[in-house]
């Protein structure tokens, strides 16, 4: 199953059904749509955690879960198609919306109605985490569902979300417990990923030495796992961090040097890469190198919704530092203006 | 490769001029050419400054920064690049070019041409060495030439101009001197930046047109017709710093006449070339060559104008027609064909430079008209002539200061000439222009720059004003029955505006208020009333017993007569806030009763929000206050909430909400899109633009989320930054932060979550600290020390605590070094028991009963210090599972000589305070609170023991309860009790009997 539930692409297919309406009857099969592109049809008989399995004509067919970016149920609801379109775009309160309109029958599929609690709750825990919702609801919510749907494709993107609810509620302890269960998916990017996300935990906890030794586990793990490669990008990032923190700037910037070189000038990672520079610096008490790293970020590297509005919310600070207050204001306004929903937006005020 | 361009504009005669090959561009303002100069040179420069590769990231961003207009900070980032591992080597080479071509950028913002011009000379050294290696480089010294020269010749027509403007005498011939010197210099300069542009351009000969290379020649081309322009311009330039008709000036007229013929014949298809024909026909006119003049004037003028910037060079055109018709004694037709295209001019270019030479000109043409007439028509000639001036004194252009010359002469010629007035019109009219010579004047002055210019410009604005006192005054008593009443009422009420502005203010409100009530029904009337609320209010704050009876009167007329209008809103408001400003609240409260009704609701806010600011500190007015501030606020619309008053009003709320722990009402109300005080914190709108609103609001907002369990660092950093942005004088300085400090521990009794938040304050108090006094020192060690029992993370408790023990040691030994530091002994032993406590908290447990004895051993046996050092004894027995240290909590510990504990234990402190319990509720919740504890220790010493040891302390445990409950069967209250019942509870889990805790007793 797609992992980043929330991958900002629009299925050629899932656009093709809602303009062709009553196309998914007409077939009357389930699709499972793949990451690396196409489909595959049939009728999905059984589902874990890992895998998905479908009878089709030819056979029967299992599909791992970390392969699958969503899957079509036969007959469901067309406000649950477009909320996953919604979630995909980041239309998190449009996808609750049109999953509020959802009415499942008493005698509906099972995972019909798994299929709209994971994505209801996993709304709600990114509107959460972005600043917008109460964590602690959210988080009550996702755990409902990954205790009621240990074996739903879902269950390690709700485990991933949890931790990082746990995370935003600065319960760093208990959100590695829950990285510690991700990290016992049989998936080598899911692994690594765990450990990531266990380091950003003992960052965010004051932790960088900890963090490091997560880091470097996940970069050790994951130079072995092509899949996983994004993932160590991350752990570069965040051991990156770590090392700034612990008085090795000029490590942190060769790291993130060794980052940068593999990267075509396009490359989204580009604005993480020079955010985490941006942080490096501020940890390291450099505002004006700081200043300058977000603003790479700012002018060249500015697609990336997430990146874009923590670059603009670091200079809102920043440029006030640099005795600018007219471009502060400027960014803030810039920031509040395009990225209002980011908790980055929220966080400023 | 790129090349470093800068924009083909420069300035020529006052106008600056770009080229281009579709035309020719004029700004009609020096400031606003500059302005645009900048902006293109900024993208220019941004756009062509060359890439060791396109794609490169350090390229792109130095572009980007350029481009954004962050210049500025393009040197610091060619600092660090230079050895950062994220640049490319290809970009470090070409560091050296990057930083000169930055600081080229940064000479050529600099306003002031002299200054310009030497950023730039020194500069072209270093180009020049870098120019013979890199070709990068090369180009940009030729753009270095270029402005050089331009610059110098800036400097050089500024020098003439100032030069030839002085009163004739030594001083003037050494200026002159000079200036021709700069002259000739510029032109030099010139002469070297056409040569290297033009050796440039031929180097590119053969490029493709839409290359990157082809732009540049293209561009190099249009700036070599600059050059040439300019230079040739200048000879003019330097003709007129000779006496007008010496052989010198008649030479270097001949000499430029010759020189922008030949260049309009090159370029007579760019605009470079029409004004090249535009000047030679200037040197033509003031040779006296008048048909030459006339033809190349007439070139201009006749051809068609389609576009904006061949309008502009015709208008130009005219202007030098309108000249040469009158030096040819031809004024007459000067105000034909020049006026007609001056009045046919666009709204948008009679605001340009080219119409102010226009009007220059053809003003000084009405005036020799003038001469030539008597009566109304002469009147009319120069009333006109000196309108033109006026407008064209206030453009910036060549003949700017001319005409702010003449204006002035034509004035005070008009003023001196002045007979009586026979009539009201006259007299009326005679006033009317003397106000409108009065704002001209006003605006002469501000423009002003020569030295004495403003003094001698403000004794000509006294002297306009008295005239025009004089006028209006002769209009008021010329008016009869005949005199139309808007008019009358027009006279009057500007007769009171020149009381207003003189300071003549209970004239003023004397006059307005006549003109208000008697011509309502004019124009004057509205505007008379807005007039003689003012005065009034500002007599009435100047002399506050002076009877507010004529102001309320007033208001009550303009209500009655303009309801539901702007002025009537202002009145009441005018009241009420006067009823304000005095505390008057009841008689506010009176006025707010009569104003009408749909004003009322927005008054009434203000009135509420003054109340409570009297009322909040007042427990026995605050509830009824805070309730009419409610209502206020519900009852005004949305305009009146998203004001100031409405947003003070929710901050006001938004506190009070806080107050009563309700985090959620208040962050609703600070966060509120239209009138949240913490949403204009954010915009920066008022009232937040006020650094003392912006920080309580900031506080308030601090609160809410504190009390919510969220995230305040982004709002302390606001905090922060506001502090350091405003005047320590204003918002108290750091000591805001106490204040913040203060509220946030009293939050903490709500909700334990709010230390989070109080413990990110209490470490930006250093400075405050530093300075502190004892008071203030022990306060923040003792909020520390809270913050460490409170905080849920344990790192960050130990933290807290951490400080806090350091806080209370740092004060304890400053106390004991400087006598007089802590205000009594008693303050000194209550900063030792809280040390102790710090260090219990802590788990240093050995210090803490050190601390402990020696209090007790020197000084008197306070309950409180007794109960802190059994409560230690008992901690310290539970983590070291130290039997002997739990009984020590209950019998006591460290025997004096008298064989005595100095510390006394639990059982001691529960017969002491109970003797006293009858009377002291406090010590009646010690006494309870040491018994639990006795049966506590006991408890915990049974579960280190086992077998009949264990059996036994645990029986004592729970008969020590039980003892206590037979005596005092209600366990000293509801919470008390629970904590028994749930103590014991535990004692029979542990003892293996049945749990019932106190009931089984009961029964």
């Amino acid at each position: 199953m797609n992992h980043g539930a929330d991958r900002v692409m629009i299925p050629w297919l899932l656009v093709a059904l809602l303009l062709g309406g009553s196309a998914s009857t007409a077939v009357a099969i389930d699709r499972v749509r793949l990451l690396a592109g196409g489909s595959e049809t049939g009728d999905v008989t059984r589902m874990t955690k890992s895998s998905v399995t479908l009878e089709q004509a030819a056979g029967r067919k299992e599909i791992s879960s970390i392969d699958i970016d969503s899957i079509l149920f036969e007959e469901e609801p067309s406000q649950l198609t477009q909320a996953r379109i919604n979630i995909a775009n980041g239309g998190y309160a449009t996808a609750l919306e049109k999953l509020g309109e959802v009415r499942l029958g008493r005698n509906e599929r099972e995972l019909l109605k798994q299929e709209v609690a994971f994505y209801t709750a996993y709304a709600k825990a990114k509107i959460a985490l972005a600043g917008g919702g109460e964590v602690g609801k959210a988080y009550q919510e996702l755990k409902a569902f990954a205790g009621s749907a240990s074996e739903s494709v879902h269950y390690y993107p709700a485990v991933e979300t949890l931790g990082d609810l746990l995370v935003a509620a600065k319960r760093y302890e208990q959100a590695n417990k829950m990285y510690a269960v991700l990290a016992k998916a049989p998936f080598d990017s899911l692994k690594v990923r765990a450990l990531v996300r266990s380091g950003d935990a003992l960052k965010a906890s004051g932790k960088p030495a900890e963090a490091l030794r997560r880091y470097d586990a996940a970069i050790a793990r994951g130079t072995k796992a092509e899949a996983a490669k994004d993932e160590v990008t991350k752990a570069l990032l965040g051991k990156a961090e770590c090392l700034a923190a612990s008085e090795q700037l000029d490590a942190a910037i060769v790291l993130l040097a060794q980052v940068t070189s593999g990267l075509e000038e396009d490359d989204p990672t580009n604005a993480a890469v020079y955010n985490a520079l941006g942080r490096c610096h501020e940890a390291a008490g450099q505002p004006k190198d700081a200043l300058l790293a977000y603003l790479h970020t700012d002018l060249l590297f500015d697609r990336d919704v997430e990146s874009h509005a923590e670059a603009l919310s670091r200079l809102a600070i920043l440029w006030r530092t640099a005795g600018k207050p007219e471009a502060a204001k400027e960014a803030r306004s810039r920031l509040r203006r395009n990225y209002a929903e980011t908790r980055w937006a929220r966080d400023a005020g | 490769m790129g090349c470093l361009a800068h924009p083909s504009d420069q300035t020529v005669a006052g106008h600056a001029v770009r080229v281009q090959n579709t035309g020719v561009t004029f700004f009609s303002h020096a400031s606003a050419a500059r302005r645009s100069r900048q902006a293109l040179h900024a993208a220019l420069l941004a756009a062509a400054i060359s890439a060791p590769s396109l794609g490169d990231t350090a390229t792109r961003f130095v572009e980007r920064l350029r481009q954004e207009g962050h210049g500025d900070l393009v040197l610091d980032y060619l600092d660090r690049a230079a050895e950062s591992p994220l640049v490319s080597e290809a970009f470090k080479r070409s560091i050296p070019y990057q930083r000169l071509a930055t600081l080229y950028g940064e000479a050529n913002e600099v306003r002031d041409a002299v200054a310009r011009s030497q950023a730039l000379g020194a500069l072209a050294p270093e180009i020049r060495g870098l120019a013979k290696s890199n070709a990068d480089a090369a180009r940009l010294l030729t753009d270095v030439l270029d402005r050089i020269a331009t610059a110098a010749a800036d400097v050089g027509r500024r020098s003439a101009v100032e030069a030839t403007r002085m009163p004739d005498g030594e001083e003037q011939k050494r200026s002159l001197k000079i200036a021709r010197r700069k002259l000739d210099s510029a032109r030099e300069r010139l002469a070297t930046a056409e040569e290297r542009i033009a050796a440039e351009r031929g180097e590119l000969k053969g490029v493709i047109p839409e290359s990157k290379e082809g732009r540049r020649r293209e561009d190099l081309g249009a700036r070599l017709a600059l050059v040439r322009l300019l230079r040739a311009r200048l000879l003019h330039e330097m003709a007129e710093t000779h006496p007008q008709g010496s052989a010198s000036w008649k030479r270097l007229n001949t000499d430029a006449a010759k020189q922008l013929g030949e260049l309009y014949t090159k370029y007579s298809t760019w605009g470079v070339g029409l004004y090249a024909h535009l000047y030679e026909g200037r040197c033509y006119r003031l040779l006296g060559e008048n048909q030459l003049a006339v033809a190349a004037l007439e070139d201009l003028t006749a051809q068609p104008a389609p576009t904006p910037e061949l309008r502009r060079i015709v208008t130009l055109a005219q202007a030098e027609r309108a000249a040469l018709l009158l030096g040819t004694n031809k004024a007459d037709e000067a105000l034909e064909k020049p006026v007609a295209w001056l009045e046919d001019l666009t709204p948008g270019e009679r605001d340009g430079a080219e119409a102010a030479t226009l009007r220059y000109h053809v003003a000084r043409a009405s005036l020799k008209v003038a001469e030539s007439e008597t009566g109304a028509k002469q009147r009319k000639l120069r009333r006109q002539a000196r309108e033109w001036l006026g407008e064209s004194a206030r453009v910036s252009s060549e003949v700017q200061a001319d005409a702010r010359d003449q204006w002035a002469a034509v004035t005070a010629s008009m003023g001196l000439e002045a007979k009586p007035p026979e009539n009201f019109e006259e007299a009326f009219q005679a006033g009317a222009e003397a106000i409108q010579a009065m704002l001209a004047l006003d605006l002469a002055i501000e423009q002003a720059s020569a030295a004495g210019e403003a003094d001698r410009l403000s004794a000509q604005r006294r002297e306009t004003r008295s005239a025009a006192y004089q006028a209006l005054s002769a209009a008021v008593q010329l008016a009869d029955k005949r005199t139309p009443a808007q008019d009358a009422a027009r006279a009057r009420y500007q007769l009171a505006w020149l009381d207003w502005e003189a300071g003549e203010i209970a004239k003023a409100a004397e006059r307005a208020e006549y003109v208000a009530r008697r011509d309502a029904e004019t124009p004057s009337g509205e505007e008379a009333a807005r007039l003689a609320l003012a005065a009034l209010e500002r007599l009435q704050r100047d002399d506050p017993q002076g009877g507010s009876g004529a102001l309320r009167d007033f208001v009550t007329f303009v209500n009655e007569q303009w309801p539901s209008s702007q002025v009537a809103a202002s009145a009441s408001a005018v009241l009420v806030s006067e009823a304000l400003r005095s505390g008057d609240l009841a008689s506010a409260q009176r006025v707010l009763q009569a104003v009408p009704e749909d004003q009322r609701p927005a008054l009434a806010l203000r009135l509420a929000v003054a109340r409570w600011e009297k009322a909040k500190a007042d427990a026995s007015q605050r509830g009824e206050s805070l309730k009419g501030l409610q209502e206020a606020f519900d009852a005004a619309d949305a305009d009146a909430r998203a004001k100031a008053i409405g947003v003070t009003a929710a901050l006001y709320l938004a506190e009070a909400a806080l107050d009563r722990g309700d985090p959620r009402r208040a962050a609703t109300l600070l966060n509120d899109p239209d009138y949240g005080p913490a949403t204009r914190v954010g915009t920066e709108e008022a009232p937040a633009d006020n650094p003392v609103f912006a920080l309580a609001a900031l506080k308030a907002q601090t609160r809410a989320l504190a009390l919510v369990d969220s995230d305040v660092g982004a709002t302390l950093d606001r905090f922060e930054q506001t502090l350091a942005d405003a005047p320590a004088a204003k918002t108290g300085g750091q000591r805001a932060w106490l204040g913040l400090a203060v509220a946030l521990l009293s939050d903490t009794e709500k909700k334990p979550a709010a230390a989070s938040a109080l413990a990110q304050t209490l470490e930006r108090l250093g400075a405050v600290e530093a300075a502190g006094d004892w008071n203030t020192r022990l306060w923040i060690a003792q909020a520390r020390l809270r913050c460490g029992e409170l905080l849920g993370d344990a790192d960050a408790a130990q933290s807290s605590v951490t400080a806090g023990r350091e806080a209370f040691a740092g004060l304890i030994a400053q106390a004991e070094r400087q006598l007089g530091f802590a205000p009594s002994k008693t303050s000194i032993l209550a900063a030792r028991l809280r040390l102790a406590q710090c260090e219990r908290q802590l788990g240093e447990y050995d210090a803490a009963t050190e601390t402990l004895t020696q209090m007790l051993s020197n000084g008197p046996a306070l309950l409180e210090v007794q109960q802190t050092a059994a409560q230690t004894l008992q901690d310290w027995g539970v983590a070291t599972d130290s039997v002997e240290r739990l009984e020590e909590a209950i019998a006591g510990a460290k025997p004096a000589s008298d064989g005595k504990n100095v510390l006394w234990g639990w059982s001691k402190i529960a017969a002491i305070a109970g003797r006293y319990a009858g009377t002291d509720p406090k010590r009646r919740d010690l006494f309870f609170l040491a018994w639990r504890n006795v049966a506590a220790s006991r408890y915990q010493a049974a579960l280190l023991d086992a077998g009949a040891g264990r059996q036994e302390q645990l029986r004592k445990a729970a008969s020590t309860i039980r003892a206590v409950q037979r005596q005092n069967p209600e366990l000293g209250g509801a919470d008390s009790r629970q904590a028994f019942d749930a103590l014991l509870r535990e004692i029979q889990s542990a003892a293996g009997d049945r749990v019932t805790g106190l009931a089984k007793g009961n029964a």
